[in-house]
């Protein structure tokens, strides 16, 4: 019954511990993948219940009052956890050590460096006092004719709703949600700030950071804008293989967000089954696809794809749409997504919307169980249209002409991300930096939307729909 | 002359908490091969031990604020409820705690205080999330009890007795399971509703309410919690059994055995079956209660009255 486990090392060894994710913004695709590795290593929604505080960077100083807050509530013995994804996100870090001192910096977000981190011996240190957060006002509406005493839920700014810390405020008449507010700024970066301030390929790294969970898409439209301002159009080999690696992008995101949505929802069979696809396309994007950001840098090389891997692309882009089938003919997830948090097309269109919103609402109900669908099927779509263009690129390597000369003038560039439409306006005076940037986002686009598509909702089903908006909180507050 | 009743009633209420005991650990076995999705059968075991060392280490700390005498008897309430209930529940012939003339009555209405225990960790934690979790526990109390009474009744008909070891000779023949298929689904189902388990699990579980009922509790209060929830589950399934399926009979293996089995593979069937469906909402909750279950049951008595009458002819 057992099979082939050794039963005594494993009791031994099985020890339990409990993390809250902190998510500066850049860790929702490695903490949904996280949460589903090992059963000895769980995540729960309360940092009272917590061996562990797991933050991954990037961290905005608006959010260290909130991450102090958790620290203290944590039961003594916990742990501070800081992954700081990569090299330019130390300060941060160091910004999280320095106002924590206790916390450790992990190497990699594996359960094992986890548990090692956790068994460490630490010299224990006193938190910092809890800071004293003035508490928010919020005008209550008008209560109704009928008594009732409206109750104000505050979820955030760490919930598991967006990729990223936001704090809503759902102002309730028992289970109804009546309105929606939303506070952001809990990520923000100047993104845009910082790029004026460097010279125009520190600009282009930084423009990465923009939305950390698909740095091609932010990074692909700055290039695009100062290609347009050098009048320069790229060959047919570089646009290819930058249109795979943006489809590659949007199809991992896509999956891992349905990994999270069908947690959120509790249907373990199709979680796990989502996470196994997710899994298996970031084994075959590691293995096979070269470095995405060589095609987007001018003037450097980046060799072609391999054979091998057209046929786990199509294997891939099979599963989703099996697994799209699946959503489908499922009864009872219809009953549970259909018809909540309908967005029309045309309030889409009226609020800048674009993306797999705007999809499923031009071609579906417009609802969650749309949204899930519709990322699902584009999933497929983008791997088999990758898995089909392979064989267009041959094995020699390719370089990427351009350099970084970028006249004066003004232009506009965009890319498709997984949430939308990325664009960014770049003015330019024909020096070494950029003289302004503008950033127009697609998850803050659907932010201002949150508050009018949550209204009138029940406050199980916000949290839904929140979830399937996808927003991703780094790249709405820039 | 000395009375023996007490310490002639120790012996079997001992056992039937040791049952329990063992029977929750078989539960929570099965809860995290789920979990896991079998990938590992030995971690199934282990884990529920992991869980429970942690939970005994962990530190229980108490909100501020909090209604000191709810908060801290909620979880005993609970607990208490479980092993009182679980006296009624006849393991084989003559084994059974408490044997009353109206056990399934007494078992029913036991069920009740667990649900206040519930909504009193809810409401003693003083925060939105637990009061609005304890309206849906309310809304529990009031909705799976009559159709879990109303299905279970059935097999009291046919047996014309209330007392659980004669519904459990009454199948001698027939288990009542194979002629009140519509009973014994509404009562599967309704049985999800006390225990608080996956779909019905909105109280507690989910992240739309940080925990709910049990947001503030930690450490072996949780313990308490997670073991009365699970104690519950059993229960009801093992209730099942006795209504049902025959209770503690079948050839070859001794009678407690056979009662064991079933009731683990019973456990095992709901579980798979429900772990298919999406969390329910509150409402939709509400909705299959009243407008799919009490009218269902309704029938399934009208039914079972028929086919009691004059097709089995009552009780053998």
């Amino acid at each position: 019954m057992i099979g082939n486990t050794n039963l005594r090392p494993a009791l031994r060894g099985t020890r339990i511990y409990t993390y809250l994710a902190v998510d500066g913004g850049a860790g929702a695709l490695e903490l949904a993948r996280l949460a589903g590795q090992q059963p000895t290593l769980r995540a729960v929604s309360s940092s009272r219940h917590a061996d562990a505080l797991l933050i991954v960077a990037p961290i905005a100083a608006p959010l260290l009052p909130a991450i102090k807050m958790l620290a203290q509530a944590m039961p003594p013995g916990g742990r501070i956890l800081i992954f700081p994804t990569h090299a330019g996100q130390d300060e941060t870090a160091n910004m999280v050590v320095n106002a924590l001192p206790s916390a450790q910096i992990l190497s990699s977000l594996t359960p094992a460096a986890i548990a090692a981190a956790l068994r460490a011996p630490v010299p224990p240190v006193a938190l910092p006092d809890a800071p004293q957060i003035a508490e928010d006002l919020i005008d209550l509406p008008q209560e109704h004719e009928i008594a009732t005493e409206l109750a104000v839920l505050s979820l955030g700014p760490i919930q598991p709703f967006t990729a990223g810390p936001a704090r809503f405020w759902l102002i309730c008449d028992g289970e109804q949600v009546l309105e929606c507010r939303i506070a952001v700024g809990y990520a923000a970066r100047d993104i845009a700030g910082r790029m004026v301030a460097n010279a125009w390929p520190e600009a282009a790294a930084v423009a990465a950071q923009l939305d950390p969970l698909a740095p091609i898409v932010s990074r692909l439209a700055f290039v695009r804008a100062i290609e347009r301002l050098q009048g320069y159009t790229p060959p047919e080999t570089t646009l290819l293989a930058r249109e795979d690696a943006l489809a590659l992008e949007r199809a991992r995101n896509w999956l891992w967000w349905s990994v999270r949505l069908l947690r959120l929802l509790e249907l373990a069979p199709l979680a796990r089954q989502a996470q196994a696809l997710a899994g298996a396309l970031d084994a075959v994007c590691m293995q096979g696809v070269p470095e995405q950001h060589a095609s987007l840098i001018p003037g450097s090389p980046f060799p072609a794809y391999h054979a091998e891997m057209q046929d786990a692309l199509h294997a891939c882009a099979h599963v989703a749409q099996t697994l799209a089938q699946r959503v489908r003919g499922d009864r009872w997830l219809r009953m549970r997504t259909a018809y909540i948090g309908v967005i029309s097309a045309e309030t889409a269109q009226k609020a800048d919307i674009s993306g797999p919103i705007f999809a499923a609402a031009q071609h579906g109900q417009g609802d969650v169980q749309a949204r899930l669908l519709t990322r699902l099927t584009h999933t497929a779509a983008a791997l088999n249209g990758v898995a089909d263009r392979t064989h267009l690129t041959d094995d020699a390597t390719t370089t990427s002409q351009g350099n970084w000369q970028v006249p004066a003038g003004e232009a506009h560039g965009r890319a498709s991300g997984p949430r939308g439409d990325l664009s960014v306006r770049v003015v330019s005076d024909g020096g070494e930096h950029p003289v302004q940037v503008t950033w127009e986002r697609p998850s803050a686009a659907a932010l201002r939307l949150a508050s009018v598509v949550l209204a009138g909702q029940k406050v199980a089903d916000a949290e839904v729909i929140l979830a399937s908006l996808d927003l991703a909180m780094a790249e709405a507050d820039g | 002359m000395t009375n023996l009743a007490p310490f002639t009633a120790f012996f079997p209420a001992s056992l039937t908490l040791l049952g329990l005991i063992i029977g929750v650990y078989g539960v929570a076995v099965l809860d995290a091969g789920f979990d896991t999705g079998w990938r590992d059968w030995g971690l199934a075991f282990t884990l529920p031990i992991g869980e429970t060392r942690r939970l005994l280490r962990q530190t229980d700390r108490r909100p501020q604020r909090a209604d000191t005498f709810l908060y801290q008897s909620a979880p005993l309430i609970a607990v208490v409820t479980v092993a009182l209930a679980a006296l009624v529940i006849p393991l084989g012939p003559g084994l059974i705690g408490f044997d009353p003339s109206i056990g399934l009555f007494y078992f029913i209405i036991m069920l009740s205080p667990f649900v206040i225990a519930m909504m009193n960790a809810g409401w003693s934690q003083n925060s939105k999330v637990g009061l609005l979790a304890t309206f849906r526990a309310a809304a529990h109390l009031i909705s799976y009890e009559v159709p879990l009474g109303f299905a279970a009744i059935g097999a009291p008909m046919a047996a014309q007795s209330l007392a659980s070891g004669h519904i459990v000779t009454a199948q001698a023949h027939l288990w009542f399971g194979v002629w009140q298929p519509l009973g014994v689904i509404i009562y599967l189902i309704s049985a999800l509703f006390p225990a608080y388990r996956h779909p019905f699990d909105g109280v507690w579980a989910g992240p739309d309410l940080e925990g709910g009922v049990l947001a503030q509790y930690a450490g072996p209060r949780l313990l308490l919690f997670q073991f009365a929830l699970k104690a519950m589950f059993l229960l009801l399934m093992a209730m099942g059994v006795v209504l049902f399926f025959g209770g503690w009979q079948g050839p070859l293996l001794p009678g407690p055995v056979w009662f064991i089995l079933k009731t683990l593979v019973l456990a095992g069937i709901v579980t798979t079956i429900s772990r298919a469906f999406p969390q329910a909402r509150h409402d939709q909750m509400l909705s299959l209660c009243w407008k799919i279950l009490v009218p269902a049951s309704l029938l399934n008595i009208a039914i079972v009255g028929v086919l009691a009458l004059y097709v089995f002819g009552g009780a053998s």
